[in-house]
């Protein structure tokens, strides 16, 4: 194994100078958006707005700011996973970096840990700077400038504290999660170009489909799927508990979602020790050499 | 002090899945350090090839050893000790010339941002280019110097200065010979502009359908090979011994190329002098039955 830290961190580094604008772009935008046009609009909460403490109504747009753009980052990965594995050789300069001393691994995990990861959290990151002029507005649009001075902030600061670990962590484990979808389309783009989509389409439809396989297949998808549900669930559920205990939803509290960080945990401890976590690593790692190996064989 | 070749490769052999011809046919030769060797062969004669071999970027049959490395094997180890230009300007079109310095500074352990950044003073491209917006003489002037900026030991040129002007080439071959070519260090460059870099080179070789058809220093080039240029009328006698290639240099006067010394009687009657590298180049690869002779 010939890993280089110093080269690791500098294929992590080409990925951001690459991608920086599009990235912020696509993270920053729809809040933007929010905070500029809000000022002209009206801010509606639902039947309780009025209602609810300065507080809350400060934390709650200024998490799922946070919790927005963190997964519009990964919906931008996912929809630019087709096209990762292929820009080297698209626009040639496969022949630049193969002539520099770097693994073909080392550039896919670099790649990876990036797009799957450091994006997504910078992108939570970038979600709570913006998050809090939006949460302003929205406070001074439904309870007036004045409510402002009624804030708990030490309150709101430890509700984002509660909230944010939570949502790391959940980053983390969809970033292993997802780990198999993700370096499926990268590989199937890979080898196939621009028939690696419609392929993975067509095989997964026919697979889900076929009386032969869908025995194993559809329960093993479903569960799949209901993984990323659970992740999902569940960093918005130790959020809202962590940060809005009295909050009420429908007039039914936190009932149903409410979930603290220990159960949080133990619930990716259950997924991750699952046969199907394992089924997802064995797919990912083959995934993976499928990469390699094409980038090996590019010139 | 080590005298070890930078280079040694025996019987390499490179075939293509489907092709029928091998684009390296049972090549041997060996770089010695401290030289200047010119890379010559027609389009597709197995240059490009032989060259991402010498880097791990093509697995060959037979024995190679370059900087004392297996190249497939060690490919990113070797990477860091030598510098490699591949045959097509090809540097990231999203990058700014800064950002390559700096990525370059992760990546190449022996690269030095400064002297890129002094090299590059010396042309017209500014760090702050974006490489999309650089017309293709400038991508291969910051390439080429991003390139000599590594503190390598070998380096290996497939056709660096493709897209460049005249005056742009003849500054990079300064720079190379006289700035970094320093007697221990060897360059390997492949290129058709042969008569632009004939000067600069200590060794030819010279490939051609796969084969290598030459291996020589230019001084056993100038001992082995013979031009004579003579009078029209003895047209069928020099036809008669037999030379490699018979042509016309400046001014019209018929001349013809030999491997070894022409008949007595002939040089008596003709002029002699030192073939070019082209005139070699034409003979050699027009001839491909010519066996390789080994090193002198």
């Amino acid at each position: 194994m010939n890993f280089n830290l110093t080269r690791f961190r500098t294929l992590m580094q080409r990925e951001w100078l690459q991608n920086r604008w599009t990235w912020l772009i696509a993270v920053a935008a729809l809040p933007l958006i929010a905070l500029i046009t809000m000022p002209f609009g009206t801010v509606g909460i639902g039947p309780s707005g009025g209602s609810t403490p300065a507080t809350s109504l400060m934390l709650l747009p200024w998490a799922m700011t946070a919790l927005v753009c963190a997964t519009i980052a990964w919906l931008t990965t996912l929809f630019s996973a087709a096209s990762l594995a292929r820009r080297d050789a698209q626009d040639r300069s496969i022949e630049f970096w193969l002539s520099l001393p770097s693994t073909h691994g080392e550039h896919f995990a670099a790649q990876y840990l990036t797009h799957a990861l450091l994006f997504p959290m910078g992108a939570l990151a970038v979600g709570l700077v913006l998050g809090l002029p939006l949460a302003l507005t929205v406070v001074v649009k439904v309870l007036g400038a004045a409510s402002l001075g009624a804030v708990d902030w030490a309150a709101v600061l430890s509700g984002l504290a509660g909230a944010v670990p939570a949502a790391l962590l959940a980053l983390l484990v969809a970033a292993v999660w997802l780990a198999p979808l993700v370096l499926l389309i990268m590989a199937a783009s890979a080898w196939l170009k621009r028939l690696g989509i419609p392929a993975l389409v067509v095989a997964a439809i026919a697979l889900y489909n076929l009386p032969l396989t869908r025995g194993a297949v559809r329960p093993l998808w479903n569960a799949y799927g209901a993984g990323i549900e659970q992740i999902m669930q569940g960093a918005i559920g130790v959020f809202l508990t962590s940060s809005l205990p009295n909050l009420k939803i429908d007039g039914d509290g936190l009932a149903g979602v409410e979930m603290s960080l220990a159960q949080f945990l133990a619930k990716l401890g259950s997924m991750l020790a699952s046969p199907l976590f394992g089924l997802c690593l064995l797919i990912a790692a083959a995934c993976f050499w499928a990469l390699v190996e094409r980038r090996r064989r590019a010139v | 002090m080590n005298t070890h070749p930078l280079v040694e490769a025996r019987n390499l052999t490179l075939r293509y899945r489907r092709g029928k011809r091998a684009a390296l046919d049972d090549v041997s030769f060996t770089v010695p350090k401290g030289r200047v060797i010119g890379l010559l062969g027609h389009n597709g004669a197995g240059k490009t090839s032989l060259m991402k071999a010498l880097v791990g970027l093509k697995s060959v049959e037979g024995e190679l050893s370059v900087l004392g490395r297996k190249p497939m094997r060690e490919r990113s180890q070797l990477l860091a000790e030598l510098s490699y230009i591949p045959d097509v300007a090809v540097l990231p079109r999203w990058a700014k010339v800064r950002d390559l310095i700096q990525l370059m500074s992760g990546l190449q352990p022996r690269f030095s941002p400064e002297r890129a950044r002094q090299l590059l003073r010396r042309t017209s491209v500014g760090l702050d280019d974006k490489v999309k917006h650089l017309s293709k003489g400038m991508v291969v002037q910051a390439h080429l110097a991003l390139v000599a900026a590594i503190d390598a030991r070998l380096m290996i040129l497939d056709e660096p200065t493709l897209g460049l002007d005249v005056l742009s080439r003849k500054s990079f071959y300064e720079m190379l010979i006289d700035e970094w070519c320093d007697g221990e260090r060897s360059v390997l460059i492949s290129t058709h502009q042969v008569e632009e870099i004939e000067a600069l080179l200590t060794d030819v070789l010279m490939l051609d359908e796969g084969k290598l058809v030459l291996n020589l220093s230019l001084e056993a080039i100038e001992d082995r090979f013979v031009a004579l240029s003579h009078h029209p009328d003895a047209a069928a006698a020099v036809a008669a011994a037999h030379p490699l290639l018979r042509y016309r240099v400046q001014g019209g006067q018929p001349a013809a190329l030999f491997d070894g010394e022409p008949p007595q009687q002939l040089a008596a009657n003709a002029q002699r002098f030192r073939p070019s590298l082209v005139d070699l180049f034409v003979a050699l690869t027009r001839k491909p039955e010519l066996a390789p002779r080994s090193q002198a």
